[in-house]
């Protein structure tokens, strides 16, 4: 995490960037349309599923709507964890580059990463204007917040990249471990549901999940106005931002080996 | 360029362990090792401890067998490498070109490749823009700049690359027997571009197997063996012990006794080499039109019959004429010592007045490869107002009756044409 060094690479860093969005989009039609049907898709599923066939209704909805709950942090899930398997890929599949030219291997995990919370946060803009253009009161007074809760996941998507895609240079079993971990962790995550309507007995379980501190905070903020716990998310930065820090340290440890491994 | 005290690289102690990790077991265990800062459980070294300079203008060739740690020294060099001992110091910019076109994207256009290139290069945008023209006007392929890469030629991609790499104007360029690509013209193009470059001061630090290649453009050359320095110094002395050091273990295991009589090197070399029996470095004259007597020595190592080539070029360059021994199968005079003599006459002399250059070069018995490069001068004395370079063979011949320009070769007869 030593930006200045990287500073005179940030013409290469924009063009890794550039092409990691257009290499995702090349040669399609629709183009960066793509990252923003995904999740519109899942959405859409949720909402049948749970409030048209299941009939969920809970208190904490209060006036809004399921949809503009799930909304409000499906995006930045589907940042983190899609930011986090791309990042896992950025050394391994960028192997012919790193055989060839000398660069900050670190570059590639934060394009990787980068890049896909570009595209969600601009799908997570588009949405929430469209929902509040439909009616729903979002209460511009958690910007901040929302910006926090960003930067926060941005930094534990790159921490954990960076452990994840060194050991995948050495053992192709990181992709498989990492696709059922995530799955896990999205329902295990108040995404579908808030904090408050898991039961006592294994709330304390899920409060072990760092996401649970960013994603609660960040909808309350959004949907009600309401920063109480805010301080959770503070903490989560914090967390992030050391977990990131040392991360690296195991990245730089073995980024000498990634040209002979890769 | 500006001039720089102290070398342009300086490489100490320099040692680079690879680990052995075939299966993923194997591979988990490096893992863990590298981890704890610890040594991998298998592992060779590919390169231990070097120690070499390169200074300003003083190109250096690499030369060892495959497998050595060349191209491993030269990723070192070019930062891709990171040692495992030791350290490498640079004082100027690099330009390395490991791969022509490396980092090119099959489904991106040229133009857009060139871009994400130059980055890597550490050109600005700006700097890309103002060179794109030159860069275009280099690789020379025209309308496919905006066509993706996937649909072009193998050589259009190494065209595209080279030119990208022409652009940035390094203290040292590392290549990996990436000379000279794509078609004839295209090379030559390679060629005088590496020329220019050399002229205008710059270095190279080049990996070739064409000792020819190393002895043309370097003053110093390496000899890796075993990822060590084996031997360093005048680029000829050094390719010319490589080479004989092929030869010894070509022969090593017949008659090891037999061969290697001695003598300052121990490859095919020119000994003697004169001019109308003057073996002196200031220009031979010749009048036009008199006889020309080139006389030399080869030694062969290894007792075997060696081949020499002769040459005839103007100063400046262009060939006027060349032969071989074996081409016309006329043996060298064995003369002792392990020393072969040869003796040719060229005459009456066609060459017109001006300084020419007389070549021999010592070649193998297999006429494949050759050895060296020795010169002596020629100045062709006379008078006449042709122009060229030699007099070729003519006769004026009267313009034919008929008057038709074409046929100024005797018709033939209808039987004659009958019978074509």
């Amino acid at each position: 995490m030593r930006p200045v060094g990287l500073w005179p690479h940030r013409r290469l860093f924009a063009s890794i960037v550039r092409r990691e969005l257009s290499n995702r989009y090349v040669g399609s039609l629709g183009g960066g349309l793509w990252a923003l049907v995904q999740p519109l898709l899942l959405l859409a599923i949720y909402s049948f599923v749970f409030r048209v066939i299941f009939g969920v209704r809970f208190p904490e909805l209060e006036q809004h709507s399921f949809v503009v709950f799930v909304a409000s942090v499906l995006w930045p899930w589907m940042a983190f964890s899609e930011g986090l398997q791309r990042g896992t890929q950025a050394i391994a599949g960028n192997a012919s580059l790193i055989k060839k030219v000398a660069f900050p291997h670190e570059l590639l995990v934060y394009a990787a990463v980068g890049a896909t919370f570009v595209l969600h946060l601009f799908g997570y803009v588009v949405v929430l204007v469209g929902l509040a253009l439909t009616g729903e009161t979002l209460h511009l007074a958690a910007l901040p917040l929302m910006l926090a809760a960003w930067l926060t996941l941005f930094a534990l998507s790159c921490g954990l990249a960076f452990v994840t895609a060194p050991l995948q240079v050495f053992l192709k079993d990181v992709e498989h471990i990492l696709t059922p971990t995530l799955m896990v962790l999205f329902y295990g995550t108040p995404i579908l549901y808030p904090m408050s309507r898991v039961p006592e007995s294994v709330s304390w379980v899920m409060q072990l999940n760092p996401l649970a501190h960013i994603l609660d905070p960040m909808r309350q903020g959004l949907l009600q106005g309401r920063f109480d716990n805010s301080g959770h998310l503070l903490v989560a930065l914090l967390g992030a931002l050391v977990l990131a820090w040392a991360c690296k340290r195991m990245f730089n440890r073995l980024s000498p080996h990634f040209e002979d491994f890769a | 360029m500006p001039e720089q005290a102290g070398p342009l690289i300086r490489i100490e102690h320099l040692s680079k362990i690879y680990p052995i990790a075939s299966t993923p077991r194997e591979r988990f265990q490096t893992l863990v090792a590298l981890l704890s800062g610890r040594c991998p459980p298998r592992h060779f070294n590919a390169l231990d401890d070097i120690n070499l300079e390169v200074r300003r203008g003083e190109s250096l060739g690499l030369v060892g067998v495959n497998g050595a740690g060349k191209s491993t020294l030269l990723k070192a060099i070019a930062g891709v490498v990171k040692p495992s001992a030791g350290s490498i110091h640079v004082h100027g910019r690099i330009s390395a070109l490991l791969e022509l076109g490396a980092g090119f994207h099959p489904q991106y256009t040229g133009r857009q490749n060139v871009h994400l290139a130059t980055a890597l290069l550490g050109l600005s945008e700006r700097e890309t823009r103002d060179k794109m023209d030159s860069i275009l006007a280099f690789a020379d392929i025209g309308e496919h700049i905006d066509q993706p890469i996937k649909h072009y030629s193998s050589g259009m991609v190494v065209r595209l690359g080279f030119a990208v790499a022409t652009v940035v104007r390094p203290d040292l360029l590392i290549t990996d027997e990436v000379l000279a690509v794509g078609d004839e013209s295209f090379q030559r193009k390679c060629v005088a571009w590496m020329r220019r470059f050399l002229d205008d001061g710059g270095t190279i630090l080049l990996c070739a197997h064409s000792m020819f290649q190393i002895q043309k453009l370097c003053h110093k050359a390496a000899w890796i063996h075993g990822g060590r320095l084996r031997a360093y110094g005048d680029a000829m002395q050094v390719t010319k012990d490589y080479l004989g050091w092929h030869d010894e273990r070509a022969a090593d295991k017949p008659a090891a006794a037999s061969k290697r009589v001695g003598g300052p090197s121990a490859t095919y070399a020119t000994t003697a080499l004169a001019l109308n029996g003057l073996d002196v470095d200031e220009p031979v004259e010749v009048p036009m039109g008199g006889e020309l007597v080139v006389s030399g020595r080869i030694f062969s190592p290894d007792g075997r019959m060696p081949v020499v080539a002769i040459g005839c070029v103007r100063i400046g360059g262009a060939a006027i004429y060349g032969l071989s021994s074996d081409m016309e199968s006329h043996p060298l005079q064995p003369c002792g010592n392990s020393e072969f003599a040869f003796r040719i006459a060229f005459g009456p002399l066609e060459l017109l007045p001006g300084r020419y250059e007389i070549r021999a070069h010592a070649m193998d018995p297999e006429a494949v490869r050759h050895f060296d490069d020795v010169i002596r001068k020629l100045e062709v004395t006379g008078a006449t107002r042709e122009l060229g370079s030699c007099r070729l063979q003519h006769r004026w011949l009267a313009p034919a009756a008929d008057g038709a320009a074409e046929s100024s070769a005797p018709k033939p007869t209808p039987q004659e044409a009958r019978q074509r």
